[in-house]
């Protein structure tokens, strides 16, 4: 019965268009980091390069950084910085090409530990001091937010952090990769939602569930039949369209052995490189799709028509992004975005993103780091949506 | 014979005397028909428009409103100190889209609910009635789309790239899929589309935003122009009498 | 009024669906007979102007209704088979609904929904949503749209399928009524509505015209071919292949009844039947039930 309603499923015509969109999006977006990438110098007479070349020569730009940064290291870059700022105008380009390494890659994430904007107003020997200084502005980072309970839980999270940090190039140093693989993610969450929205609506509003609850398997055991095939389709679609995305990336840009607290945000805790970010980003994306999915199940189940649980599910979908945008900065905001299904995906928002942004969920003396929630809340919201549209299938009457 | 033959043998034959008695017979016969026939009451586009409101343009002004109203809380929030850092331009670019799509649930509508044959058989015709439920619905669109055009800010560009393009776009692919696609599966097909749309849009937008994507301004109006022809076009071809026959089943 | 209809034809790619049909209607009530997929649906279509015709045209009072457009529209009212509704529409907004698509200005367009609902008795479920209502119900509210904008000509499309005999009585005398000094065509699968109350009826197969005339006229094909006879129940099986079958009525003594229509009699002790339209129906149609049968 398992493979007959997969079956039924994947031959409905839209199932294959939806999935077709969604795999021609995932690789589009992906040959967009590659053919949209960026470089511009100002040396010389100003070079603008794009696509695979900007990519060589930005990876080539990077040996001269890979490797541990130790605070010797990032005080001696930062006085090479400073001493071509300081002649810039007698300084020669072969000088001047000698920092790009460091002020086209990581340096601009060093002075956010210091709260100040500009790498110039630091100091050879303060940016040596850049370990301790970040452990600093992690506390008073999240005392300002959230109080000291979520900054004892944040230093405790560090404590694990490896240092010094790691810089290579990689698909998270040298791509937007880690912006856009939160946006492909979304749309095939929004597109398996959609698959599923009409799996028990349809039969309610055409009459056809009327004849099939009458059948000896037609409620329990079709209902779950049913809710495990929508399960396994969305993640089949989910896994290969990240696949194609992945796959793209990585053949490109390589993986990345970066820090993620170089790469992405000082405030990243944990010891987490960004390849690691990116298994969290996609284990993170599945749960969020089967949540997803689940919650959709359950819509369907319970509404009689196919178009309004697609209004809902697109809503609910939509709901993380503009919840980012409303309660910007609000507890509330946060919580409200986790809580819902599609918590771990959205425009904007995401697993990569609350990595980044050192964010906390907090109850009393209780505060859980957001990617922690991030992956707990869908583990728990897939199988209790999956159960609840059991439930509402088999309790459900015609009318 | 050529017709010019004909024509000189006619005026060479004697025409018969009028008979005065004929011709008012026939006059008055005339106007007997004529005064017998039913007045046809006119129509204004007024009263058409305005009757398409409480039911065509109501619900998706609704869907709109509420969608306003998040515009009008995100414009609000970016006016903070905060809001420099949100991605406003792709905010307003979702927004516009959102905006397209509200209409979505009520593109052939007629045709799932059986209503198309009944509504053909109608005085109205299905140009007039498609046309009166397109400006009905538009007015909500104007309203929305200048709202997500203030929450862009920006110069004429930025509102032409970021809002009138997706929002466009959106409704013309929309509305394709729901005019080719099956009718039970074309509400999906759209949403799924729509929604990689916006995914894209929102990538591009932010691109746009930080001047890594530059656009031409001749490149966006014939995106806008394309799309405006594409919608005029899928608008023709839900009234043309080949989508009729497919709408009642036949040719399947 | 006349509705002239001449050589009509529709064509769908290799198929067609009506070849070539002609004939006038005249005031009163018309009945068109035909199997499924004879062409009846796509001729009243055709009628109604939602259909544009391969070849051929429909006049009105000596006008054609492709130009007469809004105008013809104005005087036409039709009820398809399938009868369709917003889900979220009650009675009162379908019908405030299809006056406003019929031109009707608001006020008058109140007072005529309160009369048809009188005389439909939907005054009770008028405020109710159409898809709570039973499916006759639905019909008359169908009927209700159709008779909205006080048509000249009517064209209904399986009109009474759905309505008890009670209310498919009623139904068939409020038509009667109307067609006073109007058209009305109904076609139909329940050959009783147009004996009692058609005065003409045309006949379609295979798209085309097979007769035409009142129901005594179009009886007369049948006339001699109807006969009853008595068959013992152990021979029934056999009488069933060898003669189409009308009806069949139990009888004492273990005997049934059956009607049959065919050239001569065929069965032990049969004897003439005053033909009926039914009999007529199944011997003009009996290859398209032979195929249904196999």
């Amino acid at each position: 019965m398992y493979r007959l309603e997969l079956k039924r499923i994947l031959k409905t015509r839209s199932t294959v268009i939806l999935a077709v969109i969604a795999m021609f999006f995932s690789i589009f977006l992906a040959l967009l980091n590659i053919f949209d990438n960026y470089y511009y110098t100002s040396i010389g007479s100003g070079v603008t390069m794009r696509g695979l070349a900007a990519i060589e020569y930005k990876r080539t730009l990077a040996t001269a950084c890979k490797g541990e940064w130790t605070p010797e290291r990032i005080s001696d870059a930062f006085a090479e910085v400073a001493h071509v700022r300081e002649h810039h105008d007698t300084a020669t380009d072969a000088e001047k090409r000698s920092i790009e390494p460091y002020i086209h890659t990581f340096i601009s994430r060093i002075p956010q530990v210091y709260g100040v904007a500009d790498s110039s107003t630091i100091s050879p020997e303060e940016a040596s001091d850049y370990y301790c200084q970040r452990k600093a502005y992690i506390e008073e980072a999240t005392v300002l937010s959230y109080g000291p309970a979520a900054a004892e839980t944040a230093l405790k999270l560090d404590d694990g952090t490896t240092e010094p940090f790691q810089y290579e190039f990689g698909f998270g140093t040298g791509s937007d990769a880690a912006s856009s693989l939160p946006v492909c993610l979304f749309a095939v969450a929004v597109v398996c939602s959609v698959i599923c929205a009409p799996v028990f609506a349809s039969d309610y509003y055409s009459g056809a569930d009327d004849i099939q609850r009458c059948a000896l398997y037609g409620r329990k055991r079709l209902g779950g039949t049913r809710v495990l095939a929508a399960l396994t389709l969305s993640a089949a679609l989910y896994a290969a369209c990240a696949a194609a995305f992945v796959a793209i990336t990585l053949a490109v840009f390589g993986p990345d052995g970066t820090s993620a607290q170089l790469a992405l945000d000082a405030l990243v805790l944990g010891n987490l490189t960004m390849n690691g970010v990116l298994l969290l980003a996609l284990v993170a994306g599945l749960l969020s799709v089967l949540a997803m999915t689940a919650f959709t199940l359950w819509l369907s189940a319970h509404m009689r028509r196919p178009v309004a649980v697609l209004a809902v599910s697109l809503a609910v979908a939509m709901s993380p992004t503009f919840l980012m945008v409303l309660l910007r900065g609000m507890p509330l905001g946060d919580w409200l975005r986790l809580l819902l299904p599609s918590g771990g995906l959205g425009l904007g928002t995401g697993m990569i993103v609350d990595i980044q942004a050192g964010k906390f969920l907090t109850l009393g003396p209780v505060a859980v780091w957001t990617p922690f929630a991030a992956l707990a809340i869908p583990l728990l919201e897939a199988p209790l949506f999956s159960l609840l549209a059991l439930y509402s299938y088999t309790r459900h009457e015609g009318r | 014979m050529k017709s010019r033959d004909i024509k000189s043998a006619l005026r060479s034959m004697p025409a018969p005397a009028v008979d005065a008695g004929h011709v008012a017979s026939t006059l008055a016969l005339c106007r007997a028909g004529y005064c017998a026939r039913r007045p046809l009451r006119p129509l204004t586009v007024r009263e058409l428009i305005g009757r398409q409101l409480r039911f065509t343009a109501l619900p998706v002004w609704l869907l709109q409103g509420a969608l306003l109203s998040v515009i009008c809380l995100v414009m609000g929030v970016s006016r903070t100190v905060d809001g420099a850092a949100l991605p406003i331009p792709a905010c307003a670019s979702l927004s516009a889209e959102l905006a397209a799509l509200t209409a979505l649930p009520f593109y052939g509508r007629a045709r799932r609910y059986g209503m198309s044959e009944v509504e053909a058989a109608a005085r109205v015709s299905r140009t007039r009635l498609a046309l009166s439920r397109m400006a009905a619905v538009g007015v909500g669109d104007v309203v929305c789309v200048s709202a997500a055009a203030l929450l862009c800010g920006g110069g004429w560009l930025d509102v032409l790239v970021l809002v009138a393009v997706p929002f466009l776009l959106t409704s013309a692919a929309a509305l394709a899929v729901s005019l080719l696609a099956e009718r039970d599966s074309s509400p999906f097909i759209a949403v799924g589309l729509s929604a990689a749309l916006a995914a894209l849009y929102w990538t591009l937008a932010q691109r746009f935003a930080q001047g890594l994507l530059r656009v031409s301004p001749s490149a966006a109006l014939a995106v806008c122009a394309a799309a405006v022809l594409a919608l005029a076009w899928e608008y023709r071809f839900s009234t043309s009498e080949k989508h009729i026959e497919k709408e009642l089943g036949y040719g399947t | 009024m006349e509705l002239e209809i001449q050589n009509l034809t529709k064509r769908f790619g290799a198929q067609t669906a009506v070849d070539g049909v002609s004939f006038t209607l005249t005031s009163g009530v018309w009945g068109l007979l035909g199997a499924n997929g004879a062409g009846k649906t796509t001729l009243m279509r055709m009628l109604a102007g939602i259909l544009t015709p391969t070849s051929g045209r429909v006049l009105c009072g000596g006008a054609d209704t492709r130009e007469m457009g809004e105008a013809w529209r104005d005087i036409l009212g039709y009820l398809p088979q399938n009868f369709g509704y917003y889900p979220e529409f009650t009675v009162a907004d379908y019908l405030d609904y299809m006056a406003a698509l019929k031109g009707l200005e608001r006020r008058a367009a109140r007072e005529r929904i309160g009369e048809l609902c009188a005389t439909l008795s939907l005054e009770r479920v008028y405020k109710s949503k159409i898809r709570n209502l039973s499916g006759g119900t639905q019909r008359r509210v169908g009927i209700a749209q159709a008779l909205l904008n006080d048509p000249q000509v009517l064209i209904l499309d399986e009109p009474t399928s759905g309505l008890d005999p009670g209310e498919r009585v009623r139904f068939r005398n409020l038509l009667s009524e109307f067609a006073r000094g109007r058209i009305v065509l109904i076609s139909t699968h329940i050959v009783s509505d147009v004996e009692y109350i058609a005065a003409k009826s045309a006949v379609m197969r295979g798209g085309r015209l097979i007769g035409l005339g009142t129901t005594a006229e179009l009886l007369r094909a049948v006339e001699g071919k109807v006969f009853t006879a008595l068959v013992p129940e152990s021979e029934l099986p056999r009488a069933e292949q060898e003669v189409r079958v009308v009806s069949l009525k139990g009888m004492d003594g273990a005997q049934v009844l059956v009607r049959y229509v065919a050239d001569a009699p065929l069965l032990r002790g049969s004897e003439f039947a005053e033909p009926r339209l039914e009999d007529l129906y199944l011997w003009l149609f009996k290859d398209e039930r032979r195929h249904e049968d196999v």
